[in-house]
């Protein structure tokens, strides 16, 4: 019942004929290895990532198209604008708890995927980047609507109207109410529009509000709904200044629209008043002082919890279709846990609560939040490093180390076993299985960049057995090793999940399989085999890991996860998917920022100082 | 909820909540004719979508006789028979899926029933939410054939495209409507518009996003009715509306993809400013004291709940004339079933093939007819809309699946329909298009893999029929919408393509020897309504 599919089938989801345009999107032209470099050439049923991308400044990118805030970036927006309004920080949480119902009515994003996959990732959520929804629904419009005139009900209560507005608009003088109505217009509105209002806007307003100036609360809240429903609030409304030279139809951003590009990307929230002052007077426009904000947003501790937006969706935690997080976890039926005796004898003492899902993915998003913030990592600590970040037992306890006190240095985990961040349990969990399939397309996708094709009819009707006979990798091989799945599967795929089966499907290390009966009674117990061909180059046909540890030593050495890393930030800064060519100096700039060692931290920042960034193409 | 069915006399004026008299009649048919004839019922559509498919046909399908025969092309006949319900022990049943408790499945209800079999999309779709409506490219990308179907782009589903049409909604409808369609469920995204649907297929296809709560999806329609107290001032929506025009026609620097999203938004705006000024034309229902959204612990009888209070505001809007439309995505349906876990994609949909998994899946299948299709049919027929007939007369209610009996495989879709499209369709038939017995023409992907674990699996076979474009095209022609509102697209050589949905045949053997190509007359006959079904 409702979201009952759990996407991806055990059987893969990717299978022959490399026909998926691998730089996605609907631009088109994204993914050639002709625009990029470095990668290898495309193979029979694949094609591989770039590992860097080429820049020619005088291609501009595609023309822009009018963009909306997010669900998060409106709520924040909405809940800051009342905190303003009331002169209470705790205001505008307050007011969001007044609206639930409405605000219950508004849609959230859904997860999108480029173009030639679009539907499978929102038919069967599969991971995806929530900026790039962008469909205009009526639902939301409605949505937006009702909270706009809620929201202009709840500040012009009597008791609220003399804070909002100011005494002027409760007091006996009627002499002041239209100056009170062009001093509310002008303020709440450059706080809602993100930039001054205009003799136009002015006029727009007070024409909402009626042609009787005398203070009235029904009025005013009407302006209120308004501006709360205006396209310069609920979308970025960019308009241009200067052209750009050489780039006909490309124009700079003009100082407000940088600053609120600025502060939705790095806060998901609109510009507070230090920005609005350096948008006021131009200054944020010279190097310095919008390299100094920049600094200081990232500082704010609202900038931790607006990448942790990114970081689920680079991880897919919100899947339920991939081996991760509740997906994972769902995938072999979690709900079981008290009824199954086979998974019952699996889990043992780790027998899941509700809570481990949640838990998994707060262990992965610990260890990019520390190499990004507490001890600024770069792309090889973050495929290697061997220190925990579980600050809860439960997952400390799979990984067999204490947990973490989120302060002091992090536990060492036993050297060799767990290697960076794509062996911790987030990606390995299944259930009372592993899934190596679902394990070997994540890294081939989301770590690599690669493209492979669509698997065949039926392909997905078979399924990788619990056996009492055979391992995970042996019943796998089985079911893949036949044409036509075996020529994406043996190479492509399998292998990079293999190389991990020294993990149990909670995530524990392990050196053999035991293998359990229906009735979890022990079958056999078999030996693990990890070593594999990877191909992380997927024209590589002899390169071997023995394990995790070479595998991930290998993928860093390939300098994929970079460009790809590069490539998934560009998807949720821009909101769009990237096309190798026209934006392959942006990503370019983002990438390099990993090269000869550079921070992580270093690529989240350097996205906003790319001339990309400062810039829209309007033809 | 405790929605009151109205039981009306003709020209019956309302009295609504706290007394005040409503000025609008209850039902179209209860409008003073113009000229002395009967005006004519505006119909109302509804689809219920459910995951998946796998059901074997022999537990799907009727085993009525078919004595009347048609040829549908040359060497193709296609024959149809009355359905007629076994009843026993207090159960109706036309088969093991198609069965009810005979107090609401009554041989009335049975008698507005169809039973359609034998209509294909022609290549392996696999998973997928465009197959339903007609968004053909909205599949998985699976099997090759995915792929090439979706670079030619998505389009519009004929529930929006009855939406968006001057010929579904008048202009006199829209005094009533409160909202145009009823999309309900955001996990499935069946229903897809151009994004402003003025501009056709200059306007790029998006989809059209559910709600998750029926609570919600009554307020929408029924929340903003008060008591005809004059309002203070107008709804400041005509004032949004005329800010977001300004900026679009303005001379501030703009792209021309930022003017289309304002035209987006624009339409939006005017579809709302529609809204908040109609006015629903009857009693309005007491509010739900229930929610779907707090009925998934997946019970059967949470199930069930869940199917039934979005249906009381379907049968609540239809009955108001407040919306014409609904769209239900069901998704999968576990909780109508025993099975005990909670992987039924893999566990049992995947396995359809076996016997275990196919009990399940004809349970759960069962209990979605009855528990939700029927309850709605049965409620829509207690509705009295004048003239002796009901509003399950004046609706096309439709049930089909996301797979034939082969989940995933796109042959074969089951389709059952209620009510009498407000006199434009025949009923009361079972109708089976296929070609049976036709050479290089046997279909079952389970058969051609060794009967993947079920000696019934192993023997059985299947041929192809008619093309579910030809469905889509029945079912939206027989809501009013003329051809020249479907018929949007042209193919490589400039003929306009037929039916609804994208022409392609797959280069597979029995799919080929039976529809040949895309210019026989399969194809070329997709937009003419399906044998049987449209009453002269």
């Amino acid at each position: 019942m409702i979201n009952g599919l759990s996407g991806t089938g055990s059987s893969g989801s990717v299978g022959p004929v490399g026909t998926e345009n691998p730089g996605g999107g609907s631009t088109g032209s994204a993914g050639s290895t002709s625009t990029g470099s470095g990668g290898n050439s495309a193979t029979d049923n694949g094609l591989d990532a770039p590992t860097e991308f080429s820049c020619d400044p005088t291609q501009k990118p595609a023309m822009e198209a009018l963009r909306a805030l997010t669900t998060l970036q409106y709520t924040n927006t909405l809940s800051d604008l009342a905190s303003a309004a009331l002169g209470d920080a705790a205001a505008g949480t307050a007011l969001l708890s007044e609206l639930a119902a409405p605000l219950a009515a508004l849609p959230p994003n859904v997860p999108i995927v480029p173009q030639n996959s679009v539907a499978f990732a929102a038919a069967f959520p599969d991971g995806g980047w929530l900026r790039a929804d962008q469909d205009i629904q009526f639902s939301r419009v409605q949505a937006f609507y009702n909270i706009g005139v809620q929201v202009g009900h709840a500040l012009t209560t009597p008791a609220r109207l003399g804070q909002v507005v100011g005494n002027c608009a409760s007091d006996a003088d009627s002499s002041n109410d239209a100056a009170c109505l062009t001093a509310f217009i002008q303020s709440f509105g450059a706080r809602a529009l993100r930039r001054p209002l205009t003799d136009a806007d002015l006029s727009f307003y007070s024409g909402v509000y009626g042609a009787d100036s005398k203070a009235d609360p029904a009025a005013y809240a009407d302006v209120i709904a308004a501006m709360l429903s205006a396209p310069e609030f609920l979308y970025f409304v960019e308009h241009g200044e200067a052209q750009v030279s050489n780039l006909p139809g490309v124009y700079a951003l003009s100082a407000f629209e940088l600053a609120a590009r600025l502060s939705y990307q790095v806060w998901d929230a609109a510009p507070d008043a230090e920005l609005r002052a350096a948008a006021a007077d131009g200054s944020l426009l010279t190097p310095a002082v919008y390299r100094k904000q920049v600094d200081r947003l990232f500082a704010d501790p609202k900038a931790h919890a607006a990448l942790h937006r990114f970081f689920a969706d680079y991880l897919e935690v919100e899947s339920s279709g991939g081996p991760r997080g509740t997906g994972g976890l769902n995938y072999h039926q979690l709900a079981l846990r008290d009824s199954d005796p086979l998974f019952k004898a699996y889990a043992g003492s780790d027998l899941p609560s509700d809570a481990l899902a949640q838990h998994l993915a707060d262990d992965a998003t610990a260890l990019l939040d520390y190499y990004t913030w507490t001890a600024p990592g770069t792309i090889h600590d973050l495929l290697t490093s061997e220190l925990s970040f579980a600050q809860t037992d439960d997952v400390a306890k799979l990984y067999g180390v204490p947990a973490w006190d989120g302060k002091s240095s992090p536990p060492a985990l036993p050297a060799g076993q767990r290697p960076g961040l794509f062996t911790r349990a987030l990606f390995l969990a299944a259930g009372a299985d592993t899934a190596p399939i679902l394990k070997g397309i994540y890294l081939r996708r989301y770590v690599l960049c690669d493209t492979i094709g669509p698997p065949p009819p039926a392909a997905a009707n078979a399924m990788v057995p619990i056996t009492t006979t055979q391992t995970t990798r042996q019943a796998t091989e089985t079911l893949t090793s036949v044409s036509p799945c075996n020529a994406c599967h043996t190479s492509y795929i399998n292998p990079l999940g293999f190389a991990t089966e020294n993990f149990d499907g909670l995530g524990r290390f392990r050196s053999e399989q035991t293998l359990y009966a229906a009735d979890g009674s022990v079958a056999a117990k078999l030996p693990i085999d990890t070593q594999v061909t990877p191909h992380v180059g997927m024209g590589d046909s002899t390169t071997t890991a023995s394990g995790p540890s070479e595998l991930m030593r290998e993928i860093d050495a390939s300098n994929k996860p970079g460009a790809c890393l590069a490539r998934n930030y560009f998807r949720y800064t821009f909101g769009r998917f990237e096309d190798l060519s026209a934006d392959g100096c942006a990503l370019e700039a983002i990438r390099k920022t990993l090269d000869s060692g550079g921070h992580l931290v270093d690529l989240w920042q350097a996205v906003v100082t790319t001339p990309a960034f400062k810039q829209r193409t309007f033809e | 909820m405790s929605y009151r069915p109205l039981k009306l006399g003709r020209r019956h004026f309302l009295t609504g909540l706290g007394g005040f008299a409503l000025a609008i009649p209850f039902l179209p048919s209860l409008e003073k004719p113009a000229s002395g004839a009967a005006a004519a019922a505006r119909p109302n559509f509804f689809y219920l979508g459910s995951d998946h498919g796998g059901c074997w046909d022999s537990n799907f399908f009727p085993t009525s006789a078919m004595p009347n025969s048609l040829t549908a092309a040359p060497g193709h006949p296609v024959t149809s028979g009355p359905l007629a319900a076994q009843v026993a022990s207090g159960r109706a049943s036309l088969s093991a899926v198609l069965n009810a408790s005979s107090t609401a499945l009554t041989s009335a209800l049975v008698a507005k029933m169809n039973v359609l079999r034998g209509l294909d999309v022609p290549w392996y779709i696999a998973h997928n939410t465009g197959l339903h409506l007609g968004n053909f490219a909205r599949n998985d990308g699976n099997g090759g054939d995915n792929l090439v179907v979706a670079a030619l782009g998505m389009r519009p589903t004929i529930d929006q495209l009855m939406a968006n049409s001057s010929a579904f909604y008048s202009s006199a409808d829209t005094a009533t409507t409160k909202l145009r369609s009823m999309i309900m469920n955001s996990g499935r995204q069946l229903s897809w518009s151009f994004a402003v649907p003025a501009q056709g297929v200059a306007s790029p296809v998006q989809s059209v996003q559910g709600v998750n709560s029926s609570l919600q999806l009554f307020n929408s329609i029924f929340g903003g009715e008060k008591p005809s107290t004059p309002a203070p001032r107008p709804p400041v929506v005509d004032k949004i509306l005329a800010n977001y025009k300004s900026l679009r026609e303005g001379n501030t620097r703009l792209s021309a993809a930022d003017k289309a999203r304002l035209d987006t938004h624009i339409a939006m705006l005017a579809q709302l400013q529609s809204t908040l000024t109609a006015h629903v034309s009857c009693t309005l229902p007491a509010k739900p004291t229930e929610d779907s959204a707090d009925h998934h612990s997946g019970s059967k009888s949470d199930t069930a709940k869940y199917g039934q209070l979005w249906m009381d505001v379907v049968a609540a809007a239809f009955a108001c004339g407040a919306s014409r439309i609904g769209v239900l995505g069901f998704g999968d349906t576990a909780g109508f079933s025993d099975y005990a876990g909670t992987d039924w994609h893999h566990d049992v949909a995947h396995q359809w093939y076996s016997d275990q998994p196919q009990a399940w899946l004809v349970q759960s299948y069962q209990g979605l007819f009855e528990q939700v299709f029927v309850y709605l049919a049965d409620k829509l027929e207690q509705l009295d809309a004048g003239n002796g007939e009901t509003v399950l007369d004046h609706s096309l209610l439709v049930w089909s699946q996301e797979s034939g009996m082969e989940t995933h495989g796109s042959y074969g879709v089951p389709v059952v329909t209620f009510g009498g499209a407000a006199g434009a369709m025949n009923t009361g038939l079972y109708c089976d298009y296929r070609q049976n017995g036709q050479t290089d023409a046997e279909l079952s992907l389970a058969r051609a893999a060794g009967g993947m674990g079920s000696p019934a699996m192993s023997s059985y076979v299947t041929y192809p029929g008619l093309l579910y474009e030809q469905w889509l095209a029945t079912a939206i022609q027989l809501m009013g919408v003329p051809k020249s509102e479907f018929e949007l697209w042209k193919d490589s050589s400039g003929n306009v393509e037929h039916g609804v949905g994208t022409p392609y045949l797959s280069t597979d053997k029995p799919y080929v020897t039976h529809y040949g190509s895309l210019s026989s007359s399969y194809f070329q006959n997709a937009s003419n309504p399906l044998p049987f079904l449209a009453k002269v």
